[in-house]
């Protein structure tokens, strides 16, 4: 159980980061899917076609959740309650349903 | 291509959606002999799907991001175009529940694996009802979108 404590840190980790992600614009790349093409910066809308975020989103939470969990001691991975691996995520759901609230108003 | 690609998105979808409608009614059901129909539904081993519904959100989600690239060019422009906010709010709404289900499963595997820990048993039912939750939304909003919609339409 202590090693796979590590699991339910990077799904606390790796949830969290992505809400943040997408919300404060921490992708770690965006893809131009006109261009077929992965940027590091961003390009002129006019000639690179829309921006596509969601893989940079999903690629800094992976990283960041990878991250911490190799590195938490196992004690404190092993000491997170259960109840934060059902609490955050109903959280990031209400967030997410604030923060998406725009196109429906 | 892409229609093809959606077409076994669908389907796996399918399957997911039935085995973990299956596994959330499981894990709410009270341990009793399984008298009927609706009873004998629940009285399935939760545990047996943990797996399987891994494997299927994994390669639904893979094949979703593939479909998406293309989905931002042709369907949500004309959506757009069609000055339909609400379809590509739903979308929207939509991506960010799948990623936060895709990060949720090593949390949801940890607390299916056995022997089952007694004292998980809240965080093994919310879970599973969350990401149950978050498999029939996209599943609708898929079908919904696809309705407005399609490739190549």
């Amino acid at each position: 159980m202590t090693m796979h404590a590590r699991f339910a840190v990077f799904s606390l980790v790796a949830t969290v980061v992505y809400v943040l992600a997408y919300n404060f614009g921490w992708q770690a790349f965006a893809y131009y899917p006109l261009l077929n093409r992965i940027s590091l910066d961003k390009l002129p809308a006019k000639e690179a076609g829309p921006a596509m975020m969601y893989y940079g989103w999903m690629t800094t939470a992976l990283i960041a959740g990878l991250v911490v969990a190799a590195i938490v001691p196992n004690k404190i991975a092993a000491k997170l309650p259960a109840a934060v691996a059902w609490v955050v995520p109903l959280l990031l759901v209400a967030f997410t349903l604030v923060y998406e609230k725009h196109w429906f108003l | 291509m892409f229609t093809t690609l959606l077409i076994i998105h669908g389907l796996l979808a399918v399957a997911l959606l039935g085995g973990i409608t299956h596994q959330t009614y499981s894990a709410f059901r009270k341990p009793a002999p399984a008298k009927n129909f609706i009873e004998r539904y629940g009285a399935v081993n939760g545990a047996a799907y943990t797996n399987a519904m891994i494997v299927l959100y994994i390669a639904a989600a893979i094949l979703g991001d593939i479909v998406y690239a293309p989905y931002r060019l042709e369907i949500r422009t004309a959506l757009e175009d069609l000055n339909l906010p609400k379809a590509n709010g739903i979308f929207e709404i939509k991506e960010h529940f799948i990623a936060i289900g895709l990060f949720m499963l090593p949390a949801y595997w940890l607390y299916w694996k056995k022997p089952l820990a007694e004292g998980s048993a809240t965080a093994r039912k919310i879970i599973t009802a969350t990401l149950a939750f978050f498999i029939w939304y996209g599943f609708l909003v898929g079908h919904i979108l696809n309705n407005i919609k399609g490739f190549g339409q």
